[in-house]
């Protein structure tokens, strides 16, 4: 994964998806643990179930970046694939701009969602009232702004790549 | 702008970003997010925001990265490779023997992974190299191996269905017991083409040499030792929801258990093997949930602008029986599945679908364990058949993705088939749910 050209924006995605996978082990170890303390010690916890959510759904929302990172968001690539190679670089360049608009909308109303969650403290009002909604939401704004990073690190990758990139066939 | 023209608008926008190369899920979101803010203004984005934050505290959405990482510990341990030779040495002398045992051994080791791609190259590397060193007809082989490969989802546990039952509203154990029926019948249907052809032609599936064969007995029973594990692992998930003890995302978890614990035994568990496995299902997660995002945006935005009912009325009412809309909505599927991924097709097809199969007066579960069926096609059929892809990954290098395509179609007849058979006889699926209910 690690290539000669990794700029410090990919190295960010891939270490920050490097340490959260391991909250997916701990999940379902976590998980696991409830599911024998509740049926065989008779002592289910209030906790296990949204802590678990709240690991998990952070892994999902900064996901995003390293599997951008990684380059393995899916792509539909039949037509692609038939163009030249100047057609393919101007398609990069078309579809990394519009990601990045979206991207960028996504990540400023995120941020703010995060904010308001933050001042006023928002609870999940479960049986273990806990501020969840103030960990997804400050995850999902980290995690669009990790992406939108990402992307743009591509993007400057595409446009300093020298133009006659041939294809190795 | 009248809704037949947004839909078009919508559509055309999408497939054009998709047809350059743009990735799926920032295609779908920045069309999404555009028509919000083109039609609604910004602070429509809340309505999408928000249904992003349910669909993702969704407690059955955590079975997902469990199941994920339930298959790729698996792949990294040596549990179905023990499982297929335990399989492989009671082929006999039966024509196409050995073909028959790498689809039972499929069977098996789909009950303990939710995805595809494993499996294939499992069998790839492994009963590929053996079929075509017996002198197997290369197409016969390389159609069992990713036919068989792809059963993962047909036979729970299942992503495909996990997304289903989230998408449509329906009870993933319901949906795990309704899959069963045609999953065997599918399977089954692999077996009878393999023995009709091989029995017609002996030559091309010849039975193992006679020096293999005389494994004595005592040591062919000793080999299903390997069966142990697979199946063990097999029930901490599915024994675990059947009989009610717990639901989809704990069994989940539990398989994870099950699955470490069966390295552990082995010898095999180490810190690299279970970060490698959490890279894998970091990324996988990453991409899976990123496409939910756009695709909830977009499907978010359609509604707003009353594109779901305008879709229902139009396709509801169409002035044909409700099976031959059915059997559309299946060609639409199986079109769909030869460009894009099962998941993209899900979340773009199912808000629409399922409300006209309600209107219709169809179950939801058994539409889908349809849609299940009909993705294994997408898994083979060309240009983008991942089943094909993983193949030509480990297949030996002669072996062209041509051929593998070429090798293909039977088995894709055979789905067709079994499609049919879930439309004509719902009870296929319908039947276990009902009585295990009762």
């Amino acid at each position: 994964m690690a290539s000669a050209r990794e700029g410090p924006i990919d190295r960010l995605s891939r270490r920050t998806g490097e340490t959260l996978a391991w909250l997916f082990l701990l999940s379902a170890l976590l998980t696991g643990w409830e599911v024998l303390a509740s049926s065989l010690l008779a002592a289910p916890t209030i906790w296990v179930h949204d802590l678990t959510t709240m690991l998990c759904v952070t892994g999902f929302l900064l996901g995003g970046a390293y599997a951008q990172a990684r380059r393995e968001h899916i792509r539909i690539t039949p037509i692609y694939d038939l163009l030249p190679a100047r057609a393919r670089r101007l398609c990069d360049l078309a579809s990394l701009l519009l990601a990045i608009s979206y991207l960028a909308v996504l990540t400023w109303f995120t941020g703010a969602q995060a904010l308001e969650s933050i001042e006023i403290v928002e609870m999940s009002g479960h049986a273990w009232n806990f501020p969840m909604p103030v960990v997804i939401r400050t995850a999902f704004f980290l995690g669009s702004a990790l992406l939108l990073l990402q992307l743009v690190a591509h993007l400057v990758e595409l446009v300093r790549a020298p133009r006659d990139d041939r294809p190795a066939a | 702008m009248s809704i037949e023209l947004a839909t078009l608008a919508m559509v055309g926008a999408l497939a054009a970003l998709l047809a350059i190369g743009m990735p799926m899920a920032f295609a779908l979101g920045a069309v999404g997010v555009g028509f919000t803010l083109a039609f609604f203004g910004f602070d429509a984005l809340l309505l999408i925001s928000s249904r992003i934050y349910g669909f993702v505290t969704n407690y059955v959405l955590l079975s997902v990265p469990m199941f994920l990482l339930m298959a790729t510990i698996m792949d990294r341990s040596g549990v179905a490779r023990d499982l297929y030779r335990a399989m492989s040495v009671w082929a006999g002398r039966m024509p196409g023997g050995v073909g028959i045992m790498t689809l039972v051994a499929a069977v098996l080791m789909a009950a303990t992974t939710g995805i595809i791609g494993g499996e294939v190259i499992l069998l790839g590397l492994v009963a590929l190299p053996q079929m075509l060193r017996l002198g197997y007809d290369p197409k016969l082989a390389i159609g069992i191996v990713c036919g068989g490969g792809s059963l993962g989802t047909m036979i729970p546990p299942s992503i495909v269905l996990v997304f289903y039952g989230l998408t449509a509203n329906v009870s993933i154990g319901d949906l795990f017991l309704a899959v069963v029926g045609p999953g065997l019948l599918l399977a089954g249907l692999y077996v009878l083409y393999v023995v009709g052809r091989c029995t017609l032609n002996p030559a091309l599936g010849p039975p193992l040499p006679e020096a293999e064969r005389a494994m004595p007995l005592s040591e062919k029973l000793a080999m299903l030792r390997s069966l142990v594990l697979p199946l063990g692992i097999a029930f901490s998930v599915l024994g675990t929801i059947y009989l009610g003890l717990a639901a989809v995302t704990e069994a989940a978890a539990m398989g994870v258990l099950g699955v470490i614990l069966a390295a552990w035994i082995r010898g095999e568990l180490s810190w690299t093997m279970l970060r490698d496995a959490s890279l894998q299902t970091m990324a996988a997660c990453g991409l899976l949930l990123w496409l939910t995002f756009g695709a909830t945006a977009l499907i978010g935005v359609y509604n707003l602008m009353g594109g779901i009912t305008f879709m229902r009325s139009a396709i509801g009412y169409l002035p044909y029986e409700p099976w031959v809309v059915v059997v559309l909505m299946m060609l639409i599927l199986a079109v769909m599945g030869c460009f894009i991924d099962w998941i993209g097709i899900l979340l773009l097809t199912m808000p629409v679908f399922v409300p006209i199969i309600e209107t219709l007066g169809y179950d939801k579960v058994w539409f889908g364990v349809l849609f299940c069926l009909n993705m294994q096609i997408s898994y083979l059929s060309p240009p983008f058949g991942p089943a094909c892809f993983y193949l030509k990954g480990v297949a030996p290098p002669e072996i062209s993705l041509q051929e593998i395509y070429a090798a293909v179609w039977p088995f894709m007849i055979l789905q067709a088939i079994a499609i049919g058979l879930l439309i004509a006889f719902p009870d296929l699926a319908l039947w276990l749910p009902r009585v295990a209910g009762a």
